[in-house]
């Protein structure tokens, strides 16, 4: 099945185009054109004019197949993949910013219509949750002769439900319970701020520029944690988290510090933000991790067994330290954790390609596409028939 | 005459302004608002020397400036109106216009013994005065009906006489001022307080309040407050669009107070941060007060399809990834304003610009609201 993948969920612009679970192409707009014409940097309207270029991304998409084609698929006997060839089309209706989304969607009604096509409607946080799946065809072959680390690979087919899944974003910050592929339940969620939002509003505080995520993970490699910041919802009984409180009490702790704040102090203040952000996640996913199968929490009984695997997706998954930490409490509860390649760590449409594959294996295509609207809430337990 | 730039020692310019002033002298200083314009206000012939520089006042008053509430006391009577402007907006760019004591001089207050207080809302200017003991003077440091001056030289001494020149003894210098209209003037003399002057001051002035906020839960319950008295005040069947326009920095708590205000619409859904999606939106039960309370939410997203005519919408807003003003407009924000709708902005100082046009529609009813941060749980919050 040949899938054509569309994602205008917030900030990025992007198309992606599948045979079955294996992506062929995948592209997004801000890696592309904008570094080029704008010598990388993003200007604001661009950020979110996806009106302006969602044809452009959806070409791209479409002629970078023909490239790996030539280069490395030899064997494949197909030619120019086209609109025409494509099953189905599967978009990102949510959750996200609503005129961003409405773009995709419009976009995707539009080629089905055409070329009569069937409309799948993916969310976006299950295409996040499924992105460690994403395998490129060029890469499969290496992938198979020099298996480094069993973990690295994860195969759809032998997962062993149910696992659980840790989102983090920017924008979202979740425990997800997998019962299967296409059934999930939240266990934990923010209260408030994701963690990803914390990052760059710490960063923010320390004068070190938007995004600054990436660059307080950075400065705390060279610091130690060693200034005391609560770890949020230490007391709570579920297993939602809260940042917001400690992004004020970062605030207070920068405003009543007498000493110089030199680039010595920042990477120590860093290091120590860092370790209470990741130590509270660290502490909820334990909790979800040693629950299991009992109790229940947040009105939900975590009912089937334990949990087998562990999940990670969304952009905040870049950080090395969240990544170790997330391998060492696999590694003490002895199950596999499953991690994106970097590329797929943050928003873009393979993913959606991916998701939109396993919900039309279940014949979950779209009925009505006149019906289909942007759900900017929905979350990834909500089983929404479009 | 002396000119000091604001960039040399405090200690130094304020012994300089004292030196002047108890002799009776006359000096520019820098504002919130201008360069206004000071002599010491109980001293006649330092009155006279200002009303020679300002020329014509055809008996217009002179308003002065305090340091602080107890000074204004020794001064003028204040009304509970005017003393809870004084608690809820001052120090900032408002003159209030209460009953003098005449304690000043006597050219300052109006024809009926009213007096202008202000009390600015910039540092330098309160030390002096405190400093000094007596109010001084403040008015804009142009000549009458000249332009407000908001740079020295080009505003003031480009425009003045050699003779005015030299009535002036010291120049605080602070370079260009950000051009901010001069202030609000508030008469509280009268039984409901009135606005003579419209300055740009945001806030509905005589319609906000003052809370104190001692948690995070107490802030979400002032939210929620907030909501419910303006639902109370709903009588038309078609209600304006409410727009709550939030300033406070970064972890005073804006979307905890959203979070209040979702609870007051009677929404169930938890109220994340909008930073990295800009714009969340939330339905909200019908628009009717009563109708809130008792309805049960109903799934959003599958009441987003319907054809529900009465649909309310809460939008949550943050503009603090935004570059610029246009941005709102790009999210979609026009499409947003509906009747019964409510639309919540964080950093609505960011788009400024906007809000004061949208506002002069008669379909929407602007709010603002201000979190400052007085300690690590303690906010006050002006809504």
């Amino acid at each position: 099945m040949l899938i054509l993948a569309i994602d205008t969920s917030c900030d990025e612009t992007s198309a992606a185009v599948s045979r079955d679970d294996h992506i062929l192409s995948s592209v997004v707009y801000s890696q592309i054109e904008v570094h080029k014409k704008w010598g990388g940097v993003v200007p604001s309207l661009a950020r979110i004019n996806h009106e302006q270029n969602i044809d452009n991304v959806i070409n791209i998409a479409f002629n970078r197949i023909k490239k790996n084609q030539k280069s490395k698929i030899k064997n494949q006997k197909f030619g120019k993949i086209t609109l025409n060839d494509i099953d189905a089309v599967a978009v990102t209706v949510g959750p996200g910013l609503a005129i961003a989304l409405e773009v995709g969607i419009r976009k995707a009604k539009e080629i089905c219509e055409k070329f009569n096509k069937k409309f799948i409607a993916v969310n976006h946080m299950e295409g996040h949750l499924l992105s460690a799946f994403i395998k490129a065809e060029s890469k499969i072959k290496n992938q198979k002769s020099k298996i480094k680390n069993k973990e690295d690979i994860a195969n759809i087919e032998n997962l062993n439900f149910p696992g659980v899944g840790v989102l983090i974003s920017g924008g979202h910050t979740q425990i997800v319970k997998v019962n299967a592929i296409g059934k999930y339940e939240i266990l934990g969620d923010t209260l408030d701020d994701a963690a990803g939002e914390a990052f760059d509003k710490v960063a923010k505080m320390l004068e070190l520029g938007y995004p600054g995520g990436e660059i307080v993970e950075q400065l705390a490699k060279d610091g130690e944690p060693i200034y005391q910041l609560p770890i949020p919802m230490l007391k709570s009984h579920d297993y939602n988290f809260s940042f917001s409180g400690l992004k004020t009490a970062a605030m207070y702790f920068l405003r009543n510090y007498s000493g110089v704040k030199d680039k010595q102090f920042i990477s120590d203040f860093c290091a120590s933000f860092q370790f209470v952000l990741i130590d509270s996640i660290r502490r909820k996913l334990e909790k979800c991790l040693t629950d299991y199968p009992a109790r229940i929490a947040c009105g939900k009984a975590l009912a089937g067994g334990p949990a087998n695997f562990i999940l990670c997706g969304g952009g905040v998954m870049n950080n090395l330290a969240i990544r170790k930490m997330i391998r060492q409490t696999a590694k003490k509860f002895g199950i596999p954790a499953y991690f994106p390649e970097k590329k797929y760590n943050s928003d873009n449409a393979a993913m959606i390609a991916l998701a939109g594959f396993y919900k039309a294996k279940r014949n979950e295509f779209v009925r009505d596409i006149n019906k289909v609207d942007r759900l900017p809430n929905w979350e990834i337990d909500d089983p929404i028939k479009n | 005459m002396e000119i000091v730039s604001v960039d040399i020692s405090k200690k130094k310019i304020i012994n300089i302004a004292i030196k002047v002033l108890k002799n009776g002298g006359v000096v520019i200083y820098p504002t919130e608002t201008c360069y206004g314009i000071g002599v010491d206000a109980t001293n006649a012939k330092a009155v006279e020397k200002l009303i020679k520089y300002k020329g014509d006042r055809r008996g217009k008053p002179i308003s002065v400036a305090v340091s602080d509430i107890t000074m204004v006391k020794k001064y003028a009577d204040l009304s509970p109106a005017a003393e809870n402007l004084f608690n809820n907006f001052l120090p900032g760019p408002i003159t209030i216009v209460a009953q003098g004591k005449h304690k000043v001089d006597s050219n300052l207050e109006s024809d009926t013994g009213t007096l202008g207080i202000r009390y600015p809302d910039y540092g330098l200017i309160l030390k002096i005065i405190k400093k000094f003991g007596k109010p001084i003077t403040s008015t804009s440091a142009n000549v009458s009906n000249g332009k407000t001056p908001y740079d020295v030289q080009a505003d003031i001494l480009d425009r003045i006489s050699l003779a005015k020149k030299e009535l002036i003894d010291l120049i605080i210098d602070a370079g260009v001022l950000p051009h901010r209209a001069p202030s609000t003037i508030v008469d509280t003399t009268l039984n409901e307080p009135k606005i003579l002057r419209q300055g740009e001051f945001i806030f509905d002035i005589l319609n906000t309040k003052t809370y104190v906020s001692n948690s995070v839960e107490e802030t979400i319950k002032i939210g929620e407050l907030l909501i419910k008295n303006y639902e109370l005040r709903i009588t038309n069947k078609k209600p304006n669009c409410l727009i709550i326009a939030l300033q406070g920095d970064l972890g005073a708590g804006k979307t905890q107070f959203v979070k209040g205000i979702a609870r007051g619409l009677g929404i169930k859904n938890n109220i994340k941060s909008p930073t990295f999606i800009l714009c969340s939106e939330y339905l909200a039960p019908s628009v009717i007060p009563a109708q809130a309370r008792t309805q049960r939410t109903r799934s959003l997203d599958s009441r987003f399809r319907g054809n529900d005519s009465t649909r309310r919408i809460l939008f949550h807003i943050d503009t603090w990834r935004m570059e610029s003003e246009k941005e709102l407009l790009d999210i979609g924000f026009e499409k947003m304003i509906s009747s019964g709708n409510v639309i919540a902005i964080e950093w609505g100082e960011k788009v400024f610009g906007i809000l004061k046009k949208i506002e002069k529609r008669k379909d929407v009813k602007v709010i603002w609201v201000k979190i400052e941060t007085i300690g690590e749980n303690k906010r006050k919050i002006l809504c």
